[in-house]
């Protein structure tokens, strides 16, 4: 018999000071998580980076592939860093946010390291609708831990206020 | 704070009731008025965790209460020849002849992309790099994947969906590869089972999971 989940675990939004968005206390009783997001900075164009547990080491990897505005392909990789992700939107009104879903895979299964897909609709810094990067992911964090706590962080740069973040519990019977 | 999501059923005033039992509505056609035949929000129908090695994997007897499937997992293959990432198929329905799929890959590995087009169809819908191959010293590696695939139950449309794919590599410094595709099944029938089957080695090892979803839209 089917059983219904997809469950809102938490969520947050940009408060304008801070760049720094953590989902906490992660409970232990889903199979996959899914986070969902539609961020911009509050100024510029600053780098976006996930993290897990925090670990800002060299335990990630990635690669990610895609097409820019202009229609030129996207391929790139990284053996020791999370994904940088340098397209987020900036507060220019209207506003031009961009969208991106992460599934985590087994987040709490310590017998597997973990994998994560991701998919994103990325807005340019100047906004304008039709600069958007259609993108997609596979990103690994090299650990068998289980994963408690998500780092969301655009360093020194605060969310603006229209961000949002959501975390999702996926859970398998 | 757990919320469950779209399970919201539709209350029609009791007005409306009154209004349809005394008129000339059967009861069959005036319950389906009122409760939408397809289930609302998003559900878990089936998991396959393999406890020992299996050539494949299969849902079979999929219910058709949804409107949308959705299949995620990890994959990993006994398949140690290669360095990559290894490729996977599915099949719908037990059709694994023929040229009833399409697909439109892109992905990219190594040093380069593909941007592939199968317009003259396939007798699969191929999975690029969704498992792990099953190295030495890589035990607690897989392959990520999921896909979805819309109107799975319609009999006016041929079905269409898509995935994403993602699995390390262990070769050239851990070089990660992943693969996003959109596909089609030619097909009127309703979508009743389906089938994963490695491209390379023995099959999957154990370990290997995947789940079926159901998601709802409570619409007929």
């Amino acid at each position: 018999m089917a059983t219904v989940t997809y469950d809102l675990i938490a969520q947050a939004s940009g408060n304008g000071s801070t760049g720094t968005i953590t989902f906490s206390s992660i409970p232990q009783t889903y199979t996959d998580l899914r986070v969902v997001m539609n961020s911009m900075s509050g100024s510029g164009a600053p780098n976006q980076t996930i993290t897990f547990n925090g670990d800002g080491g060299s335990n990630y990897s990635y690669r990610v592939i895609g097409t820019s505005p202009s229609g030129t392909i996207y391929n790139t990789y990284g053996t020791s860093t999370p994904y940088i992700y340098n397209t987020i939107g900036t507060n220019i009104s209207p506003f031009s946010t961009s969208y991106r879903t992460l599934d985590i895979f087994s987040y709490r299964n310590t017998g597997v390291v973990k994998q994560v897909l991701e998919v994103e609709a990325a807005a340019t810094a100047n906004s304008t609708v039709a600069g958007v990067y259609s993108l997609q992911s596979g990103q690994l964090w090299r650990s068998t831990a289980a994963i408690t706590s998500i780092e969301i962080t655009i360093g020194a740069t605060a969310y603006a206020t229209v961000s949002e973040f959501r975390l999702f519990g996926i859970k398998a019977e | 704070m757990t919320t469950h999501l779209g399970l919201q059923r539709i209350l029609l005033p009791s007005a409306q009731v009154s209004q349809l039992t005394t008129g000339a509505i059967t009861l069959p056609s005036a319950r389906g008025s009122f409760i939408p035949p397809e289930t609302s929000g998003y559900y878990s129908i089936a998991t396959t965790t393999l406890s020992s090695a299996s050539s494949t994997i299969t849902f079979n007897t999929i219910p058709t209460d949804f409107t949308d499937l959705e299949i995620r997992g990890l994959l990993k293959v006994d398949y140690t020849a290669g360095m990559r990432g290894i490729d996977c198929r599915m099949n719908f329905n037990g059709e694994a002849t023929g040229t009833n799929y399409t697909l439109h890959d892109f992905r990219g590995y190594g040093g380069g992309y593909d941007n592939a087009n199968s317009s003259n169809g396939t007798s699969r819908v191929l999975i690029y790099s969704g498992a792990m191959a099953n190295f030495s010293g890589y035990g607690s590696y897989y392959g990520a994947f999921q896909t979805q695939i819309f109107s799975y139950k319609k009999t006016d449309r041929y079905k269409t969906g898509y995935y994403i794919s993602s699995s390390e590599a262990a070769i050239n410094d851990n070089e990660h590869q992943v693969s996003y595709s959109g596909f089609g099944y030619k097909s009127l029938d309703p979508i009743t089972s389906i089938t994963f089957t490695a491209s390379y080695g023995t099959g999957f090892v154990a370990g290997t999971t995947l789940a079926l979803y159901g998601i709802g839209s409570g619409a007929s």
